[in-house]
């Protein structure tokens, strides 16, 4: 469970977002909605203990929180493969990966669907294939908390869908998701809760009834989004002028 | 999988051929001419002259060499793999300026150069602690540590330049002990090798981790809450080792920024691999400029640090020209 009270984010003494008041339910998928540069990542941050409230209470009851921020360095000169198993040389005195750890390691790959490129080199690989590689470190991590930032915005629509599964899946496994996403029908399928950031610096959250009216979107957008419902599948659609 | 992996081994083992070349090279020759003869009677105990300058005069040397080396290279390593950043070199901390400065007062205050290896460890060690310490341990960049690094190194070197500018008496000397030797006379022999076993043993017992630490900052952090720590710890050993080879051999430039270029282009980013690469090839290229600095202009000696750069870069060159489509 996270937990935010009354909380407060300052950037040098501005207050930036305010009043935010977010309680994230276990083992569920939940999405963030909102425009550029309405204060998404910094509020990812505090979730993910990266930064700090500037003001209010903050808990964090997950045993193990791992966060991907939405543009990361990739180490070049190793193979996929190598790359995943960084993750493996966390303790000390380890010269060589067990078999276990290998074949979660090819599980994992199996999983993503990226096992045919195991021997590519990291420069080789397409900036989708690297995120879907970043997410393959989450899986590996153990963590029972995974907040990715913007994890589909190098996929094309069939692996966003792919990768949205997967991480949908997870969450039966004991695991509790956090994302930034950007498609709202896509988000509006496959997320259990909500958060939005409007452009104001007004932070709500909720189910999606809560979140997906159209008269929410407009506000968190400032544009008109007309939310409707066809064959039980919400669409929420921009008016394009 | 399995091509990879034997190509390594190949390429491992070529590695170690080379470094027993240089030193075999920088064993038998030298003023005195020796041959095989003497080196299995000194391998078997026998007393014979030419088996005491094999003792009392090649080997320390090779020593000193391998020891200055195989520092230079793996702290360079570390260095630029903790800040990510390829042309950082082992001094980046501050360590040439500070035993720099060290070594040139230590001139002109005419201490007996019996004393110069420990004023160069001392003075290189202090220098670098003080800069990671100003760059704060709880506040700590990387971006914040090279560039600090830097403005201390131009700030010493300016210092040094201006020292030597009005001594003029002292200049040559002073010129001299900055461009690194390996015949320093040394009496704290035992302990410069103790202090190198030891460091080599915590060397290989943490050098895994950087394989993990390669990762994205912001990932290492996220996913380890001591990957921090783990960034300052491999930044003072790497103080610590190049500080080492200062006491062994003095300031040799070039050698701990080209050696892991080489590295890594031979083995990808594999660290379990890099470290015996580095470990082999630093002192393999210090062996062979010693070798040639003696045998060029006999009986002279040239300083071992110009021909470092003399034999280094374009042999540098050639490799980058040779590897270039793949080169970062």
């Amino acid at each position: 469970m996270i937990n935010i009270k009354n909380g407060q984010i300052c950037f040098n003494k501005q207050v930036f977002l305010d009043n935010i008041n977010i309680s994230l339910p276990k083992n569920k998928f939940t999405l963030m909605l909102g425009p550029n540069g309405s204060g998404k990542t910094s509020l990812l941050n505090i979730i993910g203990g990266v930064t700090k409230l500037s003001k209010g209470l903050f808990s964090n009851s997950f045993t193990k929180t791992i966060l991907i921020p939405q543009n990361t360095s990739y180490p070049q000169d190793i193979t996929l493969f190598e790359y995943l198993s960084s993750i493996y040389y966390d303790s000390n005195w380890k010269w060589s990966l067990s078999k276990k750890e290998e074949n979660e390691i090819y599980f994992i790959l199996n999983k993503l669907n990226i096992a045919d490129k195991k021997d590519l080199l990291m420069n080789q690989l397409s900036s989708g294939e690297l995120q879907i590689a970043n997410t393959g470190l989450c899986l590996l991590s153990k963590a029972d908390f995974i907040i990715l930032d913007e994890p589909g915005s190098n996929l094309d629509i069939i692996n966003q869908i792919m990768l949205l599964d997967i991480l949908k899946q997870l969450t039966t496994q004991n695991i509790s998701i956090l994302g930034v996403m950007h498609d709202l029908n896509l988000a509006a399928k496959y997320g259990d809760y909500f958060i939005s950031v409007s452009r104001k610096g007004k932070v709500c959250s909720g189910s999606q009834e809560e979140i997906f009216s159209s008269q929410n979107l407009t506000d968190v957008y400032n544009y008109n989004i007309n939310v409707v419902e066809v064959n039980n599948e919400i669409l929420a659609h921009p008016k394009i002028k | 999988m399995i091509k990879i992996q034997q190509k390594k081994v190949i390429t491992i083992t070529i590695c170690i051929i080379v470094f027993l070349a240089s030193l075999f090279l920088s064993v038998m020759y030298g003023g005195m001419p020796i041959s095989l003869k003497d080196l299995t009677d000194w391998f078997l105990g026998v007393q014979t002259d030419n088996a005491y300058i094999i003792e009392l005069f090649r080997l320390p040397r090779a020593i000193k060499a391998i020891i200055a080396g195989s520092c230079l290279a793996i702290s360079g390593l570390y260095m630029q793999t903790i800040t990510k950043n390829p042309i950082v070199d082992p001094y980046i901390t501050g360590i040439s300026a500070g035993a720099g400065i060290a070594l040139v007062l230590g001139v002109l205050f005419d201490i007996s150069p019996f004393y110069y290896p420990v004023l160069g460890f001392a003075g290189g060690l202090l220098v670098s602690l003080l800069v990671i310490c100003f760059v704060g341990v709880n506040r700590f960049s990387l971006a914040k540590l090279v560039l600090v690094g830097i403005s201390v190194n131009l700030l010493i070197s300016s210092i040094i330049s201006l020292l030597i500018l009005l001594n003029r008496n002292k200049a040559h000397n002073m010129i001299l002990i900055l461009s690194g030797n390996l015949n320093s006379s040394l009496f704290v022999y035992e302990s410069l090798y103790i202090i190198f076993a030891v460091i080599m043993i915590f060397c290989l017992y943490i050098t895994p981790k950087l394989n993990f630490l390669r990762l994205d900052h912001n990932i290492a952090s996220s996913i380890s809450t001591k990957s921090k720590t783990y960034n300052i710890l491999f930044l003072v050993l790497s103080s610590a080792l190049a500080s080492l080879s200062v006491c062994a051999a003095g300031i040799l430039g070039f050698i701990g920024i080209i050696i892991p270029h080489i590295c890594r282009q031979l083995f990808g980013l594999d660290f379990r691999w890099l470290f015996f690469a580095a470990l082999l090839l630093g002192p393999s290229l210090i062996l062979l400029s010693d070798y040639v600095a003696r045998s060029v202009v006999y009986p002279t000696e040239l300083p071992i640090g110009i021909i470092i750069s003399i034999l280094g870069a374009p042999l540098f060159i050639i490799f980058i020209l040779i590897k270039g489509k793949k080169f970062l």
